[in-house]
């Protein structure tokens, strides 16, 4: 058996999609790990699988447009058992309690996991009771609680109103409580502050962090904010069309990048300080529907792209210790199986 | 006047009010106003970009669209420099105004939205040519694909529409709208928040260049508190409808004199692993802009706050004669802020 440190792996996980114009390919093929208390962020840009990757640790991939088509979602919970998600039923029992009681997300949108017609307060206590024992009174101390934790004001008054009476950033602040309120295992973060400002951002950081090391939950942080990945994730993946292109640790991926998206992708970030002329990266994401198969998907961008990286796709390279490329440019470095 | 005073003030907003109606009730009676923009004093000078940043609903926005007219001002004046003269658009009738929209002209953050799904590149780029009457079809065509070709997009391209491009083509598309006037002034709302930071970068690039090669003038609102210093002169920071601070871009990052730009300052976050002190967050509550608090509008949040913030409200004032730095604090002269250089050391850490 596995590393008992081993929260969760991800094995070769393949998510479809099967829409009106063809295959989407939207994760295809992604290997990571994740330990116990360790947080581990995804970064790449718009559409390159991040959201879709989550999900389907969730087990929340709507049939039969989409369906987990390939790998394992190896989840080892505390109570010593393992299971691979992928083989549970999305509705079943054991998916159910998964949800709520060992993994909890934030999600990208928070209107789909709030309910318009329960009051925040109401939908906090419902996780608080679901998972502890605990009577009313307490659930909603709890929620006040969170609530405060949050940077809601006027939590007292707040936690009786519904939905509609928050802003976007109050909402997904509420979502945040709720995520935290049932003392999740794993929490799955998918841009938990992309739609907040900077100074709510880092007071929701700070409690992410607090609540990682007091109670040793693990973290998948989701974002394409590369700010929000230094100060938050002690591994990286960097996600590009489907793929895992690099795999470090975050100061590798900071100050040692090998994969040239995501040295494209620092280069690219305003430095405060540093007023000199940004070097982006040439082009746009492409589109997955016309992707050719078996090449390197960054070619076309790529500034340096050889003949074989349009012709064959590179495999995944081991630079160093647990630093890993899957680009051409380092052939000969030891390949791994993905 | 300040050592820049050999550049021209070409915008000058004084005491810039725009008030909303609540609407309450099934016969839509007034409840009360929200102050969007509740006093906001600044001026930007001719061929710079004035940044201005703060918090979501802090009127940022709206001071935008009074300062072109598309929301009519509640009170206030925008002087506009036109030919050499001091104009004031807050007093001009629709007539006037379609004028002066040829030198002021505005992009909005929504690529997918902004430009209208059914009319082709061709048609949302000559429409200000449309409106002011300006050359017919053939001439469109060629200004048209001159202006395509030089926001980075080629010329055979008019003949598609917006569905056809990427989030960072259609922003460069309404790039090239609002160029197609040859305007002085380009008001910039989040022009680049809704792109992936690969294409951000481009249309950043673009954005300077064409500032270089046509002298022009940019208001550039935006969030990205990294993207701002990079683009900006001098920046503006509002909160909650009011400018409290504006200074020279790397003087206010380095020397915040507003207890709120210093808790910006704190929160910006850094993509360098190895500069990670513990990011200060801000407390206190947010408060309604329907029912500002007396005084000092940040005194809800403020950690330096003293009784005289909740008694009288500070104006923004220059901290000396010639500094170019604005700021409305009691306390400006007197507090020592730290800026964002501060979360460089490590000996700070708790
Ligand atoms: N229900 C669906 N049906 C068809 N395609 C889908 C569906 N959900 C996602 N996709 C596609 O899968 C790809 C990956 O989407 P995903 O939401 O994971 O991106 P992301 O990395 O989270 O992007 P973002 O940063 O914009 O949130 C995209 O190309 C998307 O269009
Ligand atoms: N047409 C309107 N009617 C009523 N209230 C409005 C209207 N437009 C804006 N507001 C309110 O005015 C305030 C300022 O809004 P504005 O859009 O200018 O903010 P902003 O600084 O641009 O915010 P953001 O960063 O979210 O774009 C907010 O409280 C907003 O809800
Ligand atoms: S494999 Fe080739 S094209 Fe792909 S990233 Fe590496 S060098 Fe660039
Ligand atoms: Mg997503
Ligand atoms: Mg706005």
């Amino acid at each position: 058996m596995a590393n008992k440190d081993l929260l969760l792996s991800l094995e070769d996980l393949k998510t479809h999609f099967f829409s009106e114009n063809g295959l989407v390919k939207a994760v295809d093929g992604v290997t990571f790990d994740i330990e116990r208390g360790e947080s581990v962020g995804v970064v790449g840009e718009s559409g390159c699988g991040k959201s879709v990757t989550s999900l389907s640790i969730m087990q929340l991939i709507r049939r039969p447009r989409g369906d987990i088509v390939g790998g394992k979602i190896l989840f080892n919970p505390e109570d010593g058992s393992s299971i691979d998600i992928t083989k549970l039923s999305p509705g079943g029992r054991q998916m159910r309690s998964i949800r709520g009681n060992q993994i909890s997300m934030i999600f990208q949108e928070p209107m789909t996991s709030l309910n318009p017609v329960y009051t925040i307060g109401n939908q906090i206590m419902e996780a608080v009771m679901l998972h502890q024992r605990s009577t009313k009174k307490q659930a909603k101390e709890r929620a006040v609680e969170m609530l405060t934790k949050v940077g809601i004001p006027a939590p007292l008054q707040r936690v009786d109103e519904y939905p509609h009476q928050f802003s976007g950033g109050m909402r997904q602040r509420a979502m945040i409580a709720m995520a935290l309120s049932c003392d999740p295992e794993f929490l799955i973060a998918d841009e938990p502050t992309t739609a907040l400002d900077v100074t709510i951002e880092a007071q929701i950081l700070r409690l992410m962090k607090d609540i990682q090391q007091d109670f040793g939950v693990s973290i998948m942080i989701i974002t394409h904010d590369l700010g929000v990945i230094a100060e938050m994730a002690q591994r990286v993946n960097v996600m590009y069309t489907g793929k895992i292109v690099e795999q470090a640790v975050t100061d590798d991926i900071y100050h040692n990048a090998k994969h040239p998206y995501t040295q494209g992708l620092l280069q690219s970030i305003p430095t405060i300080g540093r007023k000199q002329r940004l070097t982006p990266i040439r082009g746009s994401v492409p589109n997955l529907l016309t992707l050719p198969s078996n090449v390197c998907y960054f070619a076309p961008r790529c500034p340096h792209a050889m003949e074989i990286c349009s012709k064959q796709e590179p495999p995944l390279y081991e630079i160093d210790e647990g630093h890993t490329c899957k680009c051409w440019l380092y052939e000969g470095s030891k390949e791994v199986s993905a | 006047m300040s050592d820049m005073s050999d550049s021209q003030v070409i915008l000058d907003i004084r005491g810039l009010k725009k008030y909303f109606p609540i609407k309450k009730g099934i016969f839509r009676t007034t409840a009360g106003w929200v102050r969007a923009v509740d006093g906001v004093d600044f001026f930007i000078r001719e061929g710079e970009t004035l940044g201005v940043v703060g918090e979501s609903g802090c009127g940022k926005t709206t001071t935008g669209r009074c300062v072109i007219r598309l929301l009519d001002p509640t009170e206030g004046t925008v002087n506009f420099r036109k030919d050499g003269t001091m104009v004031n658009l807050a007093d001009m009738t629709r007539k006037q105004m379609k004028e002066i929209r040829r030198e002021i002209q505005i992009i909005f953050q929504d690529p997918f939205s902004s430009l209208d799904p059914r009319m082709s590149v061709l048609d949302i780029i000559r429409e200000p040519l449309r409106v002011h009457d300006i050359g017919g079809r053939k001439q469109h065509i060629e200004r048209v694909g001159e202006l395509l070709e030089r926001v980075g997009l080629r010329a055979y391209q008019m003949d598609r529409y917006p569905h056809e491009f990427s989030g960072g083509q259609r922003q460069r598309i309404g790039i090239a709208r609002a160029l197609a006037l040859d305007p002085e002034v380009l008001i910039c709302d989040e022009p680049v928040s809704a792109l992936d930071v690969s294409v951000q970068a481009q249309v950043l690039n673009l954005l300077s260049d064409l500032q270089e090669e046509f002298h022009l003038t940019y208001m550039f609102i935006a969030h990205d508190l990294s993207v701002v210093e990079h683009i900006s002169d001098r920046v503006m920071v509002m909160y909650l409808g009011k400018a409290v601070e504006m200074a020279n871009s790397t003087e206010l990052y380095k020397n915040p004199k507003h207890p709120y730009s210093e808790a910006l300052m704190m929160a910006i976050p850094i993509a360098d692993p190895r500069l990670q002190t513990k990011r200060e967050p801000l407390g206190g509550n947010v408060p309604d802009p329907a029912n500002p608090p007396e005084g000092c509008n940040f005194n809800t949040r403020c950690p330096y706050v003293q009784d005289i913030c909740y008694k009288e409200e500070p104006p923004l004032a220059e901290t000396a004669e010639g500094s170019d730095h604005f700021v409305a604090c009691h306390f400006a002269a007197d507090l020592s802020l730290a800026g964002w250089e501060s979360r460089r050391s490590t000996d700070e850490s708790a």
